[in-house]
């Protein structure tokens, strides 16, 4: 049995390029270790929020952007590749009932779980009304047994905040118990979210709240409103309170994540797609330049699985897509591809400061316009490779708020130049 | 001074990112288990040499999709079932000693399978059985076949001429309550030039691991690969329809009960299931695809320990081989009953809850039937659904125009 394609890992990378190709009409398999960084994000679409400041509009900021960092991966798939794919994002995400609002012209700032603003392309409708631009009073609403969320906290910082147009942000909270469950001693955002798929809780937790809203407040929660039909349980809710609601990302495990991998899943199946996960690759096989299969490990034996094309997505150093050992040194896990932007053995790995811009981070993988790994030669090493996601080389996500929009643009990319060749 | 064992040097790899616990199915319907994480690698930490303080472990249902679905590799559901082991302490109750011996059971009710049959179809039987046993009085207890299916083997006339020979390792389940399954598995491998061997064979032992009783579950295990291991030492291939028991033969001896001898090693690593050795001479051109056309839809449900196995869906390949067969992969995790755990009276309504999406689901798609690998499992969808399930190496037989 052969495949058209196999893409390894399931992160958001991996996911966007199966879906793309499998609704293209590609056999697709899906060969993932676990599940991927979707379950740990915020679950919203992050797609460039700081180059040296913070950036108010991404698609007009890309030029400077790319001009001062020429092999960042958005230089290879450009703005349309990253266009396309957000258009289809928002198009398979809004025909599984969970639409998000947004584009790539204005970032959304809402508050994260510890009060700081953050640039977003791309949100759940559930979380839009968290946008700080809008002005006006947000009430921060957190429960008393969940750890890892304190409005409190959240609160406060937001009243030191400074918006980009020296606007402050009026906000307050309050603590509440969750309906029923107050007397849980180690509540999760799971046990929240699965008690607001039931009406009876939104309604028992909306005659709480009711009374202590103030007139014109938008009301924030710890992204938790349901997981059954988030989109649902959010608009009853706001009829309930009478008031716009919010969702607001907080630790793993991510609930916004979670909708997302549930729909991609899906449509990974719909256009019959395999999917596999707890499959971890241990072998790859390449032949004059081409891979013609990987080997998954099983109960009593291996399994080889051959394909035309392989999209590598299986994620950076935190996934163990690139592995980094205690003596320094730097791996690609399934082909053994080189791996660039290794500072130098003498040069520092790390500076002194935590946000310091660490030569470290910017290990990964270089790739040419179709994203096939690159030798030193920048010559492609395998010709029917590509990679997509945080495996790429000279991007520093989590500083810049890249990595969803990379990991979209790169999965997108990577399907559309399979698709570009003759079959 | 404790052994270490690979299993448990895995809960070091940890990230506490709790994926495993948005997966779990029995934490998704029940506050009685906390979930994976929290029983598994964080209580493991409590446990070294010692016995778990947390009773919960007991809700884990061991079907083990926390291990599937962990980004790092941690072996979660295995480090729970030697958890749960250790914890019963070979202390186990009445109701689950009689439920982990489905052998015995078959061998005392058969005779009588009829009147066996009747009794348990008697409502003041079942209450009696859920108040003084424990055993669910709704729970859907498969009903005893009266001929077994070594007694159909052994009148069986193989055909005179075959390509190969395999061994066919049917199960208890097979022997004692679905005969048919073992004909239609034979069918289907004759039609395929397989001359079929079907030797004396006891229970894999699994019951008795997942109900905590490692050292009954050790004998078993023993007898099973002295019987199954003159014919691993020919190089012969084992073939199973019981995709729980197989795992056991394939990697649970060594892994969860710690028989790693060479004997059981030349018996793993020539245990197949069925649909994986088809879909493997499938691949060498070998099948037979001379399916008649079935119109029919069919829900296929992968079980939990079906993808444990580590070869895919060969079952979905080997489906899509049939002309006019509708197939559609069900994508609902679990269908609660994960072996014996959905039988007991306090974990019945838990395994109904797991099973509820997937159960919906099958109604959702119009299915005619449902196919699936396990046969508890098939049992439970019957139950939760209200429609037929089948494995898929029935449908296969029937698309060959076999009948029963």
């Amino acid at each position: 049995m052969t495949y058209d394609v196999i893409v390894i890992g399931i992160g958001l990378a991996g996911l966007t390029a199966g879906v793309h190709l499998a609704q293209a009409g590609r056999r697709v398999l899906m060969l993932a270790k676990g599940v991927g960084g979707t379950h740990l994000g915020s679950g919203t679409i992050d797609v460039l929020g700081y180059g040296d400041e913070l950036i108010e509009r991404p698609a007009a900021a890309f030029p400077d952007f790319l001009a001062a960092r020429p092999d960042h991966p958005y230089a290879r798939t450009g703005l349309p590749a990253l266009r396309a794919a957000a258009a289809w994002f928002l198009r398979t995400l809004e025909a599984d009932g969970y639409p998000f609002a947004g584009s790539l012209e204005d970032n959304l700032l809402l508050p994260t779980a510890v009060g700081a603003v953050k640039p977003s392309a791309l949100v759940a409708r559930t979380m839009a009304a968290g946008d700080l631009r809008s002005g006006g009073q947000v009430l921060i609403v957190g429960f008393r047994n969940l750890k890892d969320f304190y409005p409190a906290l959240l609160s406060d910082n937001l009243a030191h905040a400074r918006l980009p147009d020296g606007a402050g942000v009026s906000a307050r909270s309050i603590l509440v118990d969750p309906p029923g469950l107050a007397d849980e001693a180690d509540l999760s955002p799971l046990d929240l979210a699965r008690a607001f798929d039931r009406p009876d809780f939104r309604a028992a937790l909306a005659a709480d709240v009711r009374p202590q809203l103030r007139p014109g407040e938008r009301v924030g929660l710890p992204a938790v409103i349901g997981l059954r039909d988030p989109l649902a349980a959010w608009q009853d809710l706001e009829g309930r309170l009478g008031a716009p609601v919010f969702e607001i990302p907080m630790l793993p495990p991510s609930i916004p994540g979670m909708r997302i991998f549930e729909r991609l899943d899906r449509a990974l199946r719909a256009a019959g797609a395999r999917v596999h996960i707890g499959f971890p690759v241990i072998e790859a096989h390449v032949a004059r330049g081409r891979c013609t299969g990987v080997t998954t490990g099983g109960a009593a034996r291996s399994y080889t699985w051959r394909a035309q094309h392989v999209v590598l997505a299986a994620g950076g150093i935190a996934s163990g897509g690139i592995v980094a050992e205690s003596d320094g040194t730097v791996r690609e896990a399934v082909f053994g591809l080189p791996v660039v932007g290794r500072p130098a053995p003498e040069s520092p790995r790390f500076l002194p400061g935590y946000f310091d811009r660490h030569p470290f981070n910017r290990v990964g993988l270089a790739v040419d316009d179709s994203l096939r790994p690159l030798d030193s030669g920048g010559r492609p090493v395998i010709i029917n490779v590509r990679a997509a996601g945080a495996m790429l080389a000279h991007a520093e996500p989590w500083r810049e708020k890249s990595g969803d929009g990379i990991s979209l643009a790169t999965g997108y990319r990577a399907a559309n130049s399979i698709l570009e060749e003759p079959r | 001074m404790m052994v270490a064992d690979d299993v448990r040097l895995t809960l070091d790899h940890c990230v506490k990112c709790n994926v495993c616990n948005t997966f779990c199915p029995v934490s998704n319907v029940t506050p009685l288990f906390p979930g994976p994480k929290y029983v598994g690698p964080q209580a493991e930490r409590f446990r070294l040499g010692e016995v778990s303080p947390d009773a919960s472990l007991d809700y884990c249902s061991g079907c083990g999709i926390c291990t599937l679905v962990c980004p790092q590799g941690v072996r979660i559901a295995e480090i729970n079932t030697k958890a749960r082991a250790a914890m019963v302490g070979g202390k186990i109750s009445l109701r689950n000693r009689v439920l982990a011996r489905p052998a015995t059971l078959g061998r005392l009710a058969q005779p009588i399978a009829p009147l066996a049959n009747l009794a348990l179809r008697l409502r003041p039987l079942r209450w009696l059985l859920d108040v003084v046993l424990g055993v669910h009085r709704a729970a859907p207890l498969p009903a005893f076949s009266s001929a077994s299916f070594q007694g159909w083997a052994r009148r069986h006339t193989p055909p005179v001429q075959a390509k190969r020979t395999v061994v066919y390792f049917h199960g208890c389940s097979t022997n004692y309550y679905e005969p048919r399954l073992g004909r239609a598995a034979v069918a289907v491998l004759e039609r395929n030039g397989c001359r079929v061997i079907i030797p004396p064979q006891g229970c894999c032992g699994l019951p008795l691991q997942s109900n905590g009783d490692f050292t009954g579950a050790r004998r078993y295990a023993r007898d099973l690969v002295a019987q199954l291991l003159p014919y691993a030492a020919q190089g012969l291939n084992i073939v199973t329809t019981s995709t729980s028991c197989s795992l056991m033969l394939k990697r649970e001896y060594r892994e969860i009960l710690g028989l790693d001898s060479p004997d059981v090693r030349r018996v793993s690593e020539r245990t197949y299931d069925i649909c994986e050795y088809l879909h493997d001479l499938h691949d060498q051109g070998e099948l037979d695809a001379g399916f008649a056309p079935l119109g029919i839809t069919v829900a296929y449900h992968a079980p939990c320990q079906q993808r444990g196995h580590g070869i895919g869906k060969p079952a979905l390949d080997l489906l899509a081989l049939v002309p006019g067969l509708r197939v559609i992969e069900m994508d609902a995790d679990c269908c609660g009953t994960a072996g014996t755990y959905g039988y007991k009276r306090e974990k019945y309504a838990i395994a109904m809850a797991v099973g509820e999406r997937l159960f919906r689901d099958i109604h959702a798609a119009g299915a005619d039937l449902s196919v699936c690998d396990s046969e508890t499992c098939r049992w439970q969808i019957v139950h939760g659904s209200g429609r037929p399930s089948v494995h898929p190496v029935s449908v296969l037989a029937q698309a060959y125009g076999w009948s029963p």
